[in-house]
């Protein structure tokens, strides 16, 4: 029986703000697949050592190099795939050269709408495509891309509607329109949203929701909510320590006290995550709050394995 | 501890800056109401702040004015400011679009903003919402209307982003070598200009095959018309806006959290302030969890919570040691910042609160940690 999970997806772009917590879901999402025998590569799109750092290997390699069990690393340099991209439709060797090295074209490729974001598409665009040439299955089964944080990190899966009316005719005009089917086919795309349990990410994990699905026609997975407080308390519980919280000769007991932190905090999340569980059309997961400004290998480990058992069991 | 500023020969520009999500806008709106409480009047200019923030200081999200943080605000918490507290959303488009006013003709304004591809590069190009921040922050300046503005930078990955991506900009309006190579092969039609004899040169007809000739007619006219009626202007104002922020008049802060990422980005922006000359006022850092002493799970005091059972009491401890832990964590963080950044730079905490700050009660909270 085939069950049509959330992340029967091949192409998984992880999306959200700086501080969320992104890259950490990626790697260990990358980990909770690869555990699922399913053959993972984890994509790096930017200049930027954070992913390659978790594994172990900074920065990641330009091309995919193996990181773990079933699971490897690429980090995407759109300049070069851009110069290499030119090279292979620039037909005249000298041509191209004086193309990849002209000071109009370097500017260009900065100053171009979207072509840089374009490149770093077509080459996940290519990962997606790749077989192995003895048994002709996908090489990958899942290809999960650390979005870029700016611009709601929406920027980069906008750029193919934009740049269709800009490059009309072309290659790339072409290869635009490849990437856009890929990302607009829900069998094969879906996004991934990690926001904070707080008021203004909410928000944006919210209006990221609307502008992916009915603006650019990307299917949403889920949202997970990231650094959640844990349930340490039942309401029993927290009734008898705010009943405690109010005697005079327990208010500077470090015990209550922090007992009192978290529980006020805890409520605060719970009122943002509600929010988010009913405005918003898709699962929402929640993964734990760890008590340390570092994550260590095993809380990565961890937190792979409530993807695993809960996140990617989802239908 | 940052008492000094507000004085009356302190900054007229207080710059916040750090990567996203550490509470940039929170700081500024707090230093901002410091300097209104000290007699100035005083303007906040802020980029995306959460919805009811900006309520609470009187913004409407889709007004760009300049507005007065109604007085009863204070008022209700028994303040009642010498100064005046100001506030004001940026929009990076509107801002671009004036200084296209400022200094093309009517004719030329027109075709400039009519461009597809200055479309483009007002809105979406890297790097030109943190120009036109400096772009806004420079005109007021020289208004002379406050005595004091806060900049609280746009939301960016990297912290130095504010700082680095506007020189991107900077680079490629300020140089003319695109109209160099274009110009040869560039007439004017009746519509708009377009790009002839282009089979002269065989790297522009290899890029027109790749791309598409219309993306090179945009960026050939936008070059021509910009070269023609905005270079020179473009560049005095460029340089008299990067001259305004290493002058003495503006200071910047680096605002981070205690987690790892934030703390090394806060660091890199302070050693990129200092190396490009621009005088440093100190690090803020948000959201510190309050440090309990060492031997606090050694002895915990259960004397008098008889009433709790054994699981309760287990929780509790588990809980405060977990809490105990972030504080540690945090302290030792702070603790290195310290050491790396050196003796005689300010590094303000403000400790992390029971609720949201998301109004003027909230923020004379983090004042109080401010001064």
């Amino acid at each position: 029986m085939i069950v049509n999970h959330l992340f029967n997806r091949r192409v998984i772009f992880v999306v959200g703000k700086g501080g969320t917590g992104k890259t950490t879901v990626v790697a260990a999402l990358g980990l909770a697949a690869a555990k699922n025998d399913k053959k993972v590569l984890v994509v790096e799109t930017q200049e930027n050592d954070a992913l390659g750092m978790l594994f172990g290997q900074t920065p990641l390699r330009e091309k995919p190099s193996v990181l773990g069990p079933n699971i490897w690393g690429v980090r995407i340099n759109s300049k070069m795939v851009l110069d290499e991209y030119i090279k292979r439709y620039v037909t005249v060797g000298f041509v191209a050269y004086q193309i990849i090295h002209s000071r109009v074209f370097e500017h260009f490729a900065v100053a171009a709408p979207g072509l840089k974001e374009v490149m770093s598409l077509s080459e996940i665009w290519r990962f997606e495509q790749k077989r192995d040439p003895e048994t002709d299955a996908f090489l990958y089964d899942h290809i999960i891309v650390d979005s870029p944080a700016t611009g709601h990190g929406l920027s980069l899966l906008r750029v193919p509607s934009t740049l269709k009316s800009m490059f009309q005719t072309g290659p790339i005009a072409t290869q635009t329109g490849w990437v856009q089917d890929m990302l607009q086919d829900s069998s094969r795309t879906c996004l991934l949203s990690v926001t904070l349990p707080e008021e203004l990410p909410i928000n944006e994990a919210l209006e990221f929701e609307r502008t992916a699905e009915n603006d650019l026609n990307i299917r949403m997975a889920s949202t997970i909510v990231n650094m959640v407080y844990p349930k340490t308390f039942n309401t029993d519980e927290v009734k008898a320590i705010e009943k405690l919280d109010h005697l005079e000769n327990q208010k500077n007991n470090p015990l209550i006290e922090a007992a009192r932190r978290h529980i006020a905090r805890r409520k605060l999340q719970q009122v943002h995550i509600r929010r988010l569980t009913e405005e918003s059309e898709h699962p929402v997961f929640q993964l734990p709050f760890y008590d340390t400004n570092n994550l260590a290998w095993e809380q990565i480990a961890d937190i792979a394995e409530q993807i695993r058992t809960g996140l990617l069991k989802l239908k | 501890m940052l008492e000094k500023i507000f004085e009356n020969n302190g900054p007229r520009i207080i710059a916040c800056c750090g990567s996203g999500g550490v509470g940039k806008t929170t700081i500024a709106a707090s230093l901002g109401i410091i300097g209104a409480l000290k007699g100035r009047k005083t303007l906040v200019l802020t980029i995306d702040p959460a919805k009811r923030l900006a309520d609470s200081l009187g913004l409407d999200s889709f007004d760009h004015e300049i507005r007065r943080v109604p007085p009863e605000k204070f008022l209700k918490n028994g303040l009642n400011p010498s100064g005046e507290l100001y506030a004001m959303m940026l929009d990076t488009k509107r801002t671009f679009d004036k200084l296209i006013s400022r200094h093309a003709s009517e004719n030329s304004q027109k075709k400039i903003l009519g461009n597809r591809y200055y479309e483009h590069l007002s809105s979406t190009l890297a790097g030109s919402r943190e120009y036109m921040a400096m772009e806004k922050l420079y005109e007021i300046y020289h208004d002379h209307e406050y005595e004091l503005i806060v900049l609280d930078t746009p939301p960016t990955r990297r912290a130095l982003d504010f700082l680095d991506t506007p020189q991107r900009l900077l680079d490629l309006l300020g140089h003319q070598f695109f109209l160099k190579f274009f110009r040869p092969y560039l007439y004017a039609g009746r519509f708009g200009f377009r790009l002839f004899t282009i089979l002269a040169s065989p790297m522009l007809k290899s890029m027109s095959q790749l791309m598409g000739n219309r993306v090179l007619e945009d960026v050939a006219e936008f070059f021509n018309l910009w070269d023609d009626v905005m270079f020179e202007g473009f560049r005095k104002r460029a340089k008299g806006v990067q001259k305004l922020l290493s002058s003495s008049d503006t200071l910047f802060f680096a605002v981070g959290n205690p987690m790892a990422r934030p703390m090394k980005e806060a660091l890199y922006l302070y050693d990129q302030i200092r190396k490009n000359h621009i005088a440093f006022g100190g690090f803020i850092i948000n959201r510190v969890h309050p440090q309990y002493p060492e031997n606090i799970l050694n002895n915990p005091d259960f004397s008098n919570l008889t009433d709790i059972d054994k699981t309760l009491s287990e929780k509790l401890l588990f809980n405060l040691k977990k809490f105990r832990n972030l504080g540690n964590s945090d302290a030792t963080a702070i603790e290195e910042m310290k050491n790396k950044a050196g003796a005689g730079i300010p590094v303000v905490q403000i400790p992390l609160f029971d609720t949201d700050i998301h109004d003027i009660d909230g923020l004379l909270k983090v004042c109080a940690h401010l001064s």
